[in-house]
């Protein structure tokens, strides 16, 4: 009975999902990586051939500026936007549209509603950034040639979507508390950018004291990973590139640029980092699961509690 | 049988009070109308029935069970409830939220799809089928929400205003399907409205709401009550002065219109003594108001004697 009734549930937030605008944002921004990369090629741009499907899934910013402006146009770079997107109204218009008290009255309940709604949720995101990475790996393969290790591409972007679960969770709790969508999509956007710039500026101030220095510029990216890894909204949708580094790079993360050093002995316009994918892998896998369950269960008691 | 028991039930939303101290039962094969103006309370006592609001205080069972927080799950698929405003989900058509909502109910897929088409039918909604909800006007989103009510037989219906929104066809359609429920089935229904007109050839007993209990019990009390009441109406170029006179001395009395003044359940002599000397009086005569008129003076308060 439990499993019918979930299964009426997941049914019908699947239909949500795929009925929403959102769907639109996704197929766009699939579409934007592609279209830029093949652009470039037509204009003769050099990209990094080899690792295009990286560039595009935006892991990697590959060599030179054409390669970095297709990464900025990755699909890692745009989940947090479709998650709040699609977390804004994940209860809240349940609540606004009716359709809260019609499922809290049936056997199914409030328990079944919220976890089928979480569940479906999640699915949702999974299958999305499955076939955008898939679609990325087969365009990098037609755009650039042979990939290496273009097969991460799918698996990495699954992991994208579940990544990205907790930013929709927490949109999804300030949309059900406000029972406004609205207003959990732009607070949940709000809050995920508002961290990531904190973590930047905070360690900004703090660590580069000396922005010339290429030890500053170390310090300060080394414990930007660190900090970032540590707070589960940011570290969900960057793990998959930690995951990269690991596989395709041995084990090291590519070396980052130095904006402000300008060293004559040195010469040097990148950084390497002396900490690996590896140390901080478990440290971004915690956060992830951690923030993820302590969101989804914020989200289940708020189910549990609101008043239709 | 009581199926469902509401026991000296009282909530507020922070400083407002929406219901306090209300007490009734609805029967097996008995309709209860459950009366009240707008903001009565009448949807806040359906919702901590139905576990969708939190009483503060007070004890609501439903089926025998007492309901804490939510309907528990075996007693949830006896329950229809038709709520009060036609919002549904807009991006799922009729047959896909009936369906859906089967399936909550722990029926088969199959079986969902054959009571989605049964329950719409029942409302004439079978050609609104495959059309999104969002793009349904008011009424036959009214239709679609009675229909979901009704997609297994139940042992309870509370209908919040079912007969609001809806064009005289499916009043009359609703009706049937109450009453059929009822008389037919053995069920208990529990039906509000802020009209008595809606539910007086409807319902068996009467529970009028105004936060608190103002009446309960049957139909025929009350009308008779009702029709007991009468009327003195006041011809005043002093309309204000009057009531607050009148009221002042503890007579129910309300303008109605700039030079009128109604006082109800008294006498001319003792409206016509309590204004002497105060305001200018230029007529009285002694009405008797309809059943609607005198159920407005009831919600109103100005009670029954």
């Amino acid at each position: 009975m439990i499993e019918g009734g979930i299964r009426g549930i997941l049914l019908y937030e699947l239909k949500r999902d795929l009925r929403k605008k959102g769907i639109v944002l996704i197929l766009v921004f699939t579409a934007l990586p592609v279209i830029a990369a093949i652009a470039m090629k037509a204009l003769g741009v050099a990209v990094d051939e080899e690792r295009l499907w990286a560039v595009m899934m935006g892991f990697d910013i590959g060599a030179g500026a054409a390669s970095g402006l297709v990464a900025g146009l990755g699909i890692a770079g745009w989940a947090w936007l479709v998650a709040v997107v699609y977390g804004g109204d994940l209860l809240a218009s349940d609540l606004r549209e009716g359709g809260y008290r019609l499922i809290a009255v049936r056997p199914v309940g409030r328990r079944g509603y919220a976890a089928g709604k979480m569940i479906a949720l999640a699915a949702f995101l999974v299958v999305a950034f499955t076939a955008a990475g898939a679609a990325v790996a087969v365009a990098a393969t037609l755009v650039g040639g042979p990939q290496s290790k273009a097969w991460m591409a799918p698996l990495l972007g699954a992991l994208i979507g579940l990544g990205s679960l907790q930013i929709a969770l927490l949109a999804s709790a300030f949309g059900a508390l406000t029972r406004n969508p609205m207003t959990g999509f732009i607070l949940g956007a709000a809050v995920t950018l508002l961290t990531g710039a904190a973590v930047g500026l905070a360690l900004g101030v703090v660590v580069l004291r000396d922005p010339f220095s290429v030890e500053s510029w170390r310090r300060y990216y080394e414990l930007t990973i660190l900090a970032s890894g540590a707070i589960p909204i940011l570290a969900g949708p960057t793990l998959p590139s930690i995951i990269y580094y690991l596989v395709e790079f041995d084990n090291t993360f590519i070396p980052l640029p130095l904006p402000l050093v300008d060293d004559p002995e040195t010469a040097a316009s990148l950084v390497e980092l002396s900490i690996t994918p590896a140390e901080v892998l478990p440290l971004y896998a915690a956060s992830t699961i951690a923030g993820t369950l302590v969101l989804a269960y914020m989200n289940y008691r708020i189910a549990l509690r609101v008043e239709a | 049988m009581a199926l469902a028991e509401v026991r000296e039930l009282s909530k507020r939303y922070g400083r407002r009070t929406a219901v306090q101290g209300v007490d009734f039962d609805v029967e097996e094969g008995s309709i209860v109308a459950l009366l009240g103006p707008n903001g009565a309370g009448k949807t806040t006592t359906i919702k901590c029935l139905l576990g969708l609001a939190r009483p503060d205080s007070g004890v609501v069972r439903v089926l025998g069970v007492e309901v804490k927080g939510q309907l528990p799950r075996d007693v949830a698929a006896k329950v229809g409830y038709v709520p009060e405003t036609p919002e549904a989900p807009p991006w799922l058509t009729p047959c896909e939220l009936l369906e859906y909502l089967a399936m909550m109910e722990g029926v088969s897929s199959f079986e969902a799809r054959v009571l989605a088409r049964k329950a719409l039918a029942l409302m004439g909604a079978e050609d609104l089928c495959g059309k999104r909800l969002g793009s349904l006007s008011k009424g036959e989103r009214k239709r679609v929400l009675v229909a979901q009510a009704f997609l297994q037989p139940r042992s309870l219906y509370v209908m919040d205003e079912p007969l609001a929104g809806l064009d005289a066809e499916w009043v009359a359609e609703t009706r049937r399907l109450i009453v059929s429920a009822a008389r037919g089935e053995g069920a208990g229904v529990l039906v509000s409205s802020h009209l008595l007109r809606e539910v007086e050839d409807l319902a068996d007993s009467v529970v009028v709401l105004r936060q608190r209990l103002l009446y309960r019990g049957p139909l025929e009390g009350l009308l008779e009550a009702l029709s007991r009441s009468n009327r003195v109406v006041v011809e005043t170029p002093q309309a204000k002065e009057a009531v607050v006179a009148l009221r002042e001395r503890g007579f129910r009395a309300e303008m109605i219109g700039g030079r009128s003044v109604a006082v109800y359940n008294s006498t001319v002599e003792d409206v016509v003594d309590a204004l002497r000397g105060r305001v200018r009086i230029d007529g009285v005569r002694v009405e008797k108001p309809s059943l609607e008129e005198a159920y407005l003076a009831l919600v109103r308060g100005e009670g029954l004697d």
